[in-house]
């Protein structure tokens, strides 16, 4: 048998499918779509809209002047917070074990004893006589190569 | 990836700018009559053909033969001349591009990000644009009623974000459901930049987008900028059909119309506009499903420019079932009937803006009725003609023939676009089966506007973690 019918009825056979699929998946969409629909709500003229946006940026991007907020209720802030008596005394915890009353504190007067903090032996010299303390290198500083 | 800040909630009203122009009312009824006023002349036509052929020296059989040859030779008259037209436009177009580099601007701009139910891809769309490289934007998501997580996801992204070369306000709008449309709107509404850059919430943007984009609108003609759409969930039979069909079938055609910078559909993915342009045309519109279209259509009429940036590029998820891809399809198909049939009186009125709109209206017209019921017939003759006359070598050369054609055409854009060269092999099958698919699903679509059977927008499952 020759390559060309061969292919052709390839080419058929594709083509047939390919409607029958089409067809199908179509029909199909149709049947979901019939079974999901529900009757739509009347559409209002205005809708309401929430934005939450942040605060204008400092500095980079001052291009879009961004309309600050218009509808926020005043707060009244005072300029330096005063608890009650009642609120202060009800925020201490009283003494206890696991809250012990503060100590006096008592300054040293910034002197502090000091105690030897270095050891003298913690940076030796590698000589020919093995590690030695620097202070006892007698050669040290003299030429080595000659 | 938040940064501490403190949110100002405000109350606003949303007006659904526009009010539809669309006669819903008995439209079904005025067509129906059409259909069976144009049916019975055909049947009226078929009788007279048959009582007075034996007057004539023709047989049946010989005037269903040489009406079908002349049929198939007109389709492949059409068909060449459309491909060899966007071919040499196109061309034309990158040509242009390539030699011609426009100065870059950065205006401030906008993006509008409306959402509806994103909530699995929300974050990777809004770190894609933190990643612009452009220091002049801010961000504006409207939740438009979402019923998931999304609200939850869309505020842990409002703040003062990193972008990469400066700080990026991003503001969150949450509202009723009231459609895209209104969604877009509402963030218009919102913005105050003089450029706004539209996208869908399950797309990301490539760096450069705004970069490219807004070196057209020093053109103080060009009211918008259409950018590129590429598949990003590839790797599957479907999905990357459709990806050489963004490539071959789409950015050809809009590169194209770029020349005669009359592009007919800025892609609901990405498109960037002045704020002007917008205003004139009365915003987006929520009469029809294809708002991309109609509001494209509006800003040609108002005379402004559309022009096609291909670096511009939005990586978009596709359907990835047949069931969706016939759902979206159904829908564009649709909506942009609906779109032409608003636009329909400008195309031979003196109002028209220029003999470039009319062409247009008059293409998009071919391309969504005329086209698809041709390449139907076409392949119902080869059925008819194989069962019937039996099977023959030219059904074999008719797709060989059409086969070679889409090859080149592929080529041609996947080496213009630097695109896989792996999805060439797919133009084998291209025009036989997933045209077909398409065009069955388009004229069924059409018969469904024509009857006025109501619609409902699909949505179409998301994918979460997509890299481009």
């Amino acid at each position: 048998m020759e390559l060309i019918p061969i292919l052709s009825m390839i080419i058929l056979v594709a083509t047939i499918s390919t409607f029958i699929l089409a067809i199908g998946s179509y029909v199909l969409y149709k049947v979901r779509e019939r079974k999901a629909q529900v009757s739509a709500a009347p559409r209002p003229a205005v809708y309401q809209a929430e934005v939450i946006s942040p605060v204008a940026l400092s500095g980079e991007i001052q291009t879009a002047q961004f309309q600050p907020y218009t509808d926020v209720r005043p707060v009244q802030m005072q300029e330096t917070y005063s608890p009650s008596a009642e609120h202060q005394f009800a925020q201490e915890p009283a003494p206890s074990v696991y809250n012990p009353q503060p100590r006096q504190f008592t300054s040293t007067g910034g002197q502090r004893q000091r105690g030897k903090t270095t050891d003298e032996n913690k940076y030796l010299k590698y000589t020919s006589e093995g590690y030695v303390p620097p202070s006892s290198d007698k050669k040290s500083g003299t030429a080595k190569w000659k | 990836m938040a940064e501490e800040s403190k949110d100002l909630r405000k109350e606003i009203r949303v007006f659904p700018f526009p009010k539809g122009e669309g006669k819903e009312n008995n439209s079904s009824e005025k067509y129906l009559r059409r259909i069976i006023i144009s049916g019975t002349l055909s049947i009226i036509l078929i009788l007279v053909i048959y009582f007075t052929l034996p007057l004539t020296i023709l047989s049946i059989s010989s005037l269903i033969e040489y009406s079908v040859m002349v049929a198939l030779l007109m389709f492949m008259l059409v068909l060449l001349i459309r491909y060899f037209s966007l071919l040499i436009l196109s061309y034309l177009n990158n040509n242009e591009y390539t030699f011609i580099n426009p100065p870059e601007i950065n205006p401030f701009v906008s993006i509008i990000v409306p959402i509806y139910n994103e909530d699995k891809v929300l974050k990777d769309s809004v770190e894609s644009l933190l990643n612009l490289d452009y220091d002049n934007f801010e961000i504006i998501m409207i939740n438009d009623g979402s019923t998931d997580n999304t609200r939850e996801v869309a505020e842990s992204l409002v703040g003062i974000q990193r972008g990469k070369y400066s700080d990026v306000k991003v503001t969150l709008i949450n509202k009723q459901n009231a459609g895209k449309a209104i969604a877009l709107n509402t963030g218009i509404a919102v913005s105050q930049a003089d450029f706004v850059l539209c996208m869908d919430s399950d797309s990301k943007l490539s760096p450069n987008t705004l970069k490219v984009a807004m070196r057209h609108f020093n053109d103080p003609k060009v009211g918008a900028v259409a950018g590129n759409v590429k598949v990003l969930n590839r790797k599957k039979f479907l999905t990357d059909l459709q990806a050489l069909e963004y490539i071959e079938g789409l950015n050809m055609a809009r590169a194209a119309q770029s020349y005669i910078r009359l592009v007919n559909i800025i892609p609901g993915p990405i498109g960037v506009f002045r704020k002007k342009a917008l205003q004139s045309a009365g915003f987006y519109s929520d009469d029809t499903f294809a708002e991309d279209a109609d509001l494209t259509l509006k800003i040609m009429a108002a005379g402004w420019k559309v022009y096609y940036e291909p670096l511009a590029i939005s990586y978009t998820q596709a359907p990835s079932t047949l069931q969706q891809l016939i759902k979206q399809r159904y829908r564009w198909t649709r909506g942009i009937l609906q779109s032409i049939r608003k636009h329909k009186k400008l195309i031979f009125s003196s109002k028209s803006p220029s003999i470039g709109y009319t062409f247009i209206i008059l293409f998009m017209i071919y391309e969504a009725l005329i086209w698809p019921v041709m390449n139907i017939a076409t392949n119902m003759f080869f059925i008819f003609a194989a069962i019937y006359f039996g099977i023959s070598s030219l059904l074999f050369y008719w797709w060989a023939g059409l086969a070679i054609l889409d090859l080149v055409a592929a080529l041609y854009c996947i080496a213009v676009e630097k695109e896989e060269f792996r999805l060439i092999w797919y133009a084998i099958i291209y025009r036989m089966v997933f045209i077909l698919i398409i065009d069955i699903s388009k004229a069924m679509s059409t018969i469904e506007e024509f009857l006025g059977i109501k619609m409902t927008w699909g949505k179409l499952e998301r994918q979460a973690n997509l890299t481009a």
